[in-house]
């Protein structure tokens, strides 16, 4: 798939569009209205080439999904084929593992505001 | 008669079915103020075979086929030839409704219990579904096996030497398969 050059509508992540109090706010206000989702933001890697962006960054994820079926969620929203990798970074840093449900995801790697930050990239990446 | 007694037996099988379907039958998306709310894939995308395996063994869950259905249907069947006969003979359509009534009382209750033993088949495989992640990751974790990976790396290592060989010599000859697909 060739790279796209389309402007982004977001070009700053999600946490430097907003402040720290706004986004707590938006995970209470969420997480009072759906108590059995979890709340995670969903960015594509600064540096990636080869995937498509996604239309939407914020998603509400059921706590037993596992991240296997997360992922090919993502991967059918992108419609990608079976030959492209695709990888789900948690916090920007490193992989975890696809059998892990959302529920264990979120209470290891959610962010202070209560968000879970997730980042997309078709390498996995070793350090920054 | 025949007709409300037929609409009573596969009017209910119908409701019963759809009810087995479940809301949402496969993974369905809602948007709400900009997020992308998930919901639980029922059987779709959990296409990994223990949840199918439950849906096609438990003999709660079959609607069409079991012993007792089978003898209401052929229990009903007779009874509705039996009151066609009764019909063309013209004479003794008193005798055919004792025979018909008492059928359908005996479907009634038999439809709702196999309605209940549904639904409790449905929670039964919600409540399985620890089981079944953990079958998966077992599953997952021989596919990463050591070994495994090896091999692939191998395979991985060899296609670049087949590839320099076969540049260099005009001849293609038949070499060992590197991929077993």
């Amino acid at each position: 798939m060739a790279p796209r050059e389309k402007s982004q509508p977001h070009s700053k992540p999600f946490k430097l569009r907003k402040s720290l109090a706004t986004r707590k706010q938006e995970v209470a206000g969420i997480r009072a209205k759906f108590p059995n989702k979890v709340p995670v933001i969903i960015e594509r890697y600064d540096k990636e080439k080869y995937l498509p962006p996604l239309d939407k960054t914020k998603f509400l994820v059921p706590h037993e999904l596992t991240m296997t079926q997360f992922v090919t969620i993502i991967r059918n929203r992108m419609a990608l084929l079976p030959s492209q990798a695709f990888y789900l970074l948690i916090n920007n840093s490193g992989l975890a593992s696809m059998s892990l449900t959302m529920a264990q995801v979120y209470k290891e790697h959610q962010d202070e505001d209560g968000f879970l930050y997730m980042t997309y990239a078709s390498q996995e990446m070793f350090g920054r | 008669m025949f007709q409300r007694l037929s609409n009573l037996l596969f009017g209910e099988v119908e409701e019963v079915a759809a009810e087995l379907k479940g809301p949402n039958p496969c993974v369905t998306e809602a948007d709400e103020e900009g997020w992308m709310i998930v919901n639980l894939p029922e059987g779709a995308t959990a296409e990994a075979s223990p949840m199918e395996d439950l849906l096609i063994e438990h003999p709660s869950m079959s609607v069409y086929v079991s012993p007792s259905n089978l003898s209401m249907v052929s229990n009903s069947n007779l009874s509705a030839v039996a009151e066609e006969s009764m019909v063309s003979l013209g004479g003794s359509v008193r005798a055919a409704e004792p025979v018909v009534v008492p059928a359908t009382h005996a479907t009634m209750p038999t439809r709702v219990s196999r309605g209940a033993a549904a639904q409790a088949g449905a929670l039964a495989k919600v409540t399985q579904v620890a089981r079944v992640q953990r079958s998966k990751a077992r599953v997952e974790r021989r596919h990463l096996g050591r070994n495994r990976i090896q091999r692939q790396n191998r395979t991985r290592e060899q296609i670049p030497r087949h590839a320099a060989h076969t540049r260099n010599t005009f001849l293609h000859q038949p070499s060992k398969r590197n991929f077993c697909h």
